[in-house]
């Protein structure tokens, strides 16, 4: 658990410290050197370009608090609030810090500061039940094209926040977890041969995009691993971002508690949703403290890093098909954030024949999650992403492939593309391993 | 009406700010905490720019020009609540790349790196880039006559700057130079601009040159055990007219903060840092091999050769790691930038070490050695209160030790608030009453940037 934010939270929350106890905490706060190399990374700065939407900015805020440079009560007026809101944690911030400050972490806890003096709004309480709303959507006929009538989605806007401009996820009418329960022999699949796998799929996997998750099974039965899907909840890092961290604490030990004891019998942790492995390698453990938590850390693993391992150690050649096609690649914050793991899913299309990567490299696509969903920053989202947008645009390539759901829907409206255009890595891949398979079979 | 309304009437409401919070967060750079300013502007061009320093001038109210904000003088800061900082993070446009004169137009406002970046895609380079340009402007380094490592062959910023385009405090407009590149043109108005830390008025544009990139390049990592052994083999490296492009050098308690923090295997003792460049490989190899037998001679450890581009691309990390891995150390580093004659550069390092013990504080001491610029960061943390004071009368003493070698307060990040108490020490009273006429002259109101680099 990081102390020096808690402590700083906890004084915080005081309301009656005095300079002097302040100064006592908050190591982190008084540590930012004020270089400025976290300034040019923040999207959302690169809009606004007043030094308080910046990190740095946030942190002299916090500082302002801690040095008496900001009242108190200053934590309780509308504008910290709204200031605080600006972060929408991608940690790219936290990359280039040189001093290795925590920066969306110490945002978080003045969040969560905020919200347990004022609560949170309905808007944030949906945000952060996103995988339950999911779970029900997805079960509701023909829902992708109720949410597309304007006057439903008008009146969403009004009650939950939500932009009825927003073009929303896409739900599946089979969930993932079903296919696998059909698929699977006893909620296993496959032999373990090389190795043994859970599977953490997350909700954008389970309740829209399932072709990642069976693509994904059937990429590790290819290659002789047993699979298994333990239970599990969202991951919760939509509700950890805005604050709500006695909420995301309920879900990290649901998913903790149902992880642990396969990663004790040996199997690793697979997933492949960047905001996942953000939540259960770093996030879980920087908020919370109970047991099994450090052990998922370790054993947890992005797919397509943990593929060319696989393929790398164990000398394994696989027989891909050809896909004589341009990929235009965008990496989301959170997976360019794990310097291990970030050009993995690059690497992991290059072994495709004929396959050409183009690394978009053009920033955030700005929707952060969740943090463009909402009214107020709908607009915001979509200039940040629009230096992405214009690259795909220009770019001619074939598809664009993107690690991440909301970075998929965000593209797709900010780009003007249809659902099919933008896929998994994953997807792309067992594309080609299905190929290559059945021209295996065929020269058999 | 206001100052503020006044202000929002003239640019906009969007770029004007009196919220308490904005303010704050204003009133700090990579220096220090100051004082929480009035106002704070975002005009977004050299016309509105003109507008806000009007209205400052006719409510006398002083005016504090910001870039990046890692300034590491406190220039940027305000000593005065009544302060208006005028932002140039929305004057950030690259007006002209211009190939046939190998020069640039930009804003005062873009960030160096950006700049950088445009001119090494047409396979040029901006060699005076510091250590802080990705954050840093145009209108910042030239503020600050920035330097970098590349500053020992290649020169510093003020060397680039080609022509300005300078708000004053009188609600006039100064243009200097063209793309010419050199002029003789009456006296050097350029140069008076170029290093002064925002007290002359704001620098809305420039035309900077740049150079071709080298086609060849050679870096060297030698060892010392001692770090006089290593200051010694500098000081023979310059005086035997050699002239790398690159000649840092790093103390042992870096090295060993550079170690933990990256990981980077380094040898202990002192590291003397070299790259030669040119046009061909038998000419960067020769000036390489020069360098290294002079290493030998001085007693070196340890020779390594950056073979392939990562390994060079990792012993320039391993130097450019030098702050942030000592200032993960304490939660406060100081970093001072003196330097002296290349001759006496041994000697300013002993007292550098001698200063340490004597005052019971860390400094790490890393710099641009082969200009006798160095780096000592003091490590403090500000709640200790006599760790604070020990700190500043090390400080004090290190300034003195370099005025009494011949060197200056400051080699590159410029005198700011940080250093301005030491000025006498350096300067006649002849010159600094000079300084004091020119910013008379310029500034007849003292509104720009009051009470940086020359006392009130």
């Amino acid at each position: 658990m990081n102390q020096d934010s808690q402590e700083l939270h906890r004084k915080l929350r005081q309301q009656e410290c005095t300079n002097s106890s302040l100064l006592a905490q908050g190591i982190q706060i008084r540590s930012c050197t004020r270089c400025g190399s976290c300034v040019v990374e923040c999207p959302v700065f690169e809009q606004l370009r007043w030094e308080s939407s910046s990190p740095r900015g946030h942190i002299g805020i916090l500082k302002g608090l801690l040095y008496g440079y900001l009242p108190p009560d200053h934590v309780n007026t509308e504008e910290y609030r709204e200031n605080l809101d600006l972060c929408m944690g991608c940690k790219r911030c936290e990359l280039a810090c040189p001093v290795g400050i925590k920066i969306v972490d110490l945002i978080t806890w003045a969040k969560y500061d905020v919200g347990g003096k004022r609560g949170f709004s309905l808007h944030k309480h949906m945000i952060a039940n996103y995988g339950f709303i999911a779970k029900i959507a997805s079960r509701i006929p023909k829902v992708n094209r109720l949410l597309e009538l304007k006057p439903l989605r008008l009146m969403m806007e009004m009650v939950t926040g939500i932009d009825s401009r927003r073009r929303l996820p896409q739900f599946s009418h089979q969930s993932f977890l079903k296919w696998f329960k059909d698929y699977s022999n006893n909620g296993r699949v496959g032999s373990d041969k090389r190795g043994r796998i859970v599977y953490f799929a997350g909700c954008h996997v389970i309740y829209s995009e399932p072709q990642i998750g069976e693509a994904l099974v059937k990429i590790f039965e290819a290659l002789g691993f047993e699979i298994v899907i333990p239970e599990q909840r969202c991951c919760n890092i939509a509700a950890l971002n805005k604050g709500m961290l006695e909420q995301a604490e309920k879900y990290a030990r649901f998913n903790v508690k149902h992880l642990l004891p396969w990663v004790r019998k040996g199997y690793d942790i697979i997933t492949s949703c960047p905001s996942g492995i953000i939540a259960l390698k770093e996030k879980y453990q920087d908020f919370f403290n109970f047991e099994g938590i450090d052990e998922i850390a370790n054993h947890t693993f992005y797919v397509s890093k943990y593929l060319l391992k696989v393929l790398g150690e164990e000398h394994i050649e696989l027989k891909l098909g050809h896909i004589p096609e341009v990929v235009a690649y965008h990496k989301p914050c959170h997976l360019k954030v794990l310097p291990e793991s970030s050009h993995s899913s690059i690497q992991l299309l290059e072994l495709i024949p004929e396959l050409r990567v183009e690394d978009l490299n053009a920033g955030c696509c700005g929707l952060g999650g969740t943090y463009g969903l909402s009214k107020k920053k709908f607009d915001l989202s979509l200039r940040m992403g629009s230096r992405l947008f214009k690259k795909i645009e220009g770019s001619g390539a074939d598809r664009v492939s993107a690690d991440c759901g909301a970075c998929k829907i965000q593209i797709e409206q900010g780009a003007n593309l249809n659902g099919e255009m933008v896929e998994h890595p994953i997807v792309i891949f067992w594309l080609a391993l299905r190929e290559g398979m059945k021209q295996s079979h065929k020269g058999e | 009406m206001s100052l503020e309304d006044e202000l929002r009437r003239l640019i906009g409401e969007g770029k004007v700010s009196t919220s308490l919070q904005e303010r704050v967060v204003y009133g700090a750079d990579a220096f220090t905490f100051s004082k929480i300013p009035a106002v704070v502007v975002q005009p977004e061009s050299h016309e509105e720019v003109l507008a806000v320093l009007k209205v400052a001038s006719q409510h006398e109210r002083p005016v504090i020009p910001r870039g990046g904000g890692s300034g590491l003088a406190g220039a940027a800061v305000p000593t005065d609540e009544e302060a208006i900082i005028i932002s140039t993070t929305r004057l950030n446009k690259i007006l002209e790349l211009d190939l046939d004169n190998l020069c640039a137009r930009a804003e005062a406002g873009v960030m160096v790196n950006d700049l950088a970046k445009e001119i090494e895609q047409e396979g040029f380079w901006f060699p005076p880039l510091p250590s802080s340009a990705k954050v840093a402007t145009v209108g910042g380094v030239i503020s600050t006559n920035a330097s970098g490592k590349y500053s020992m062959k290649y020169g510093v910023t003020g060397n680039y700057v080609r022509g300005l385009k300078i708000a004053l405090p009188t609600g006039e407009t100064l243009e200097l130079g063209s793309k010419v590149v050199n002029s003789v043109s009456g006296y050097d108005l350029k140069s008076l601009y170029v290093g002064s830390e925002g007290t002359l008025g704001v620098v809305t544009e420039a035309i900077v040159g740049f150079i071709p990139k080298p086609r060849e390049v050679a870096t060297v990592l030698i060892g010392f055990e001692q770090l006089e052994d290593a200051a010694q083999a500098i000081s023979r490296i310059i005086r035997e007219g050699l002239y790398p492009a690159v000649l840092e050098l790093m103390d042992s308690y870096t090295i060993t903060s550079v170690k933990r923090y990256t990981g980077i295997d380094l040898p202990e003792g002192a590291i003397v840092l070299a790259e030669a460049d040119g046009m061909t490989e038998e000419e960067v190899q020769r000036g390489i091999e020069a360098i290294v037998k002079i290493g030998e001679e001085e007693g070196s450890s340890l020779i390594r050769y950056a073979s392939t581009s990562a390994e060079r691309t990792q012993i320039m990390e391993a130097r450019d790691a030098a702050f942030p891995a000592l200032a993960s150390i304490k939660p406060i580093p100081i970093l001072e930038d003196i330097a002296v004659p290349i001759k006496h550069l041994p000697q300013m390092i002993r007292e550098i070490q001698r200063i340490s013990k004597d005052y019971d504080v860390i400094i790490g001491t890393y710099g641009h050695a082969g200009r006798g610029l160095l780096h000592p960061q003091i490590l403090i943390d500000d709640r200790d209160g006599a760790e604070v004071r020990a700190a500043n009368q090390a400080i004090a003493e290190m300034f003195k030790t370099a005025i009494k070698l011949g060197g200056t307060l400051s080699g590159e990040h410029g005198i700011g608030m940080a250093k301005k108490d030491y000025m006498p020490l350096e300067h006649s009273k002849l010159a600094l009453e000079q300084m004091k006429s020119i910013k008379q002259l310029v500034d007849p109101q003292g509104i720009m940037n009051p009470c940086k680099i020359l006392s009130c």
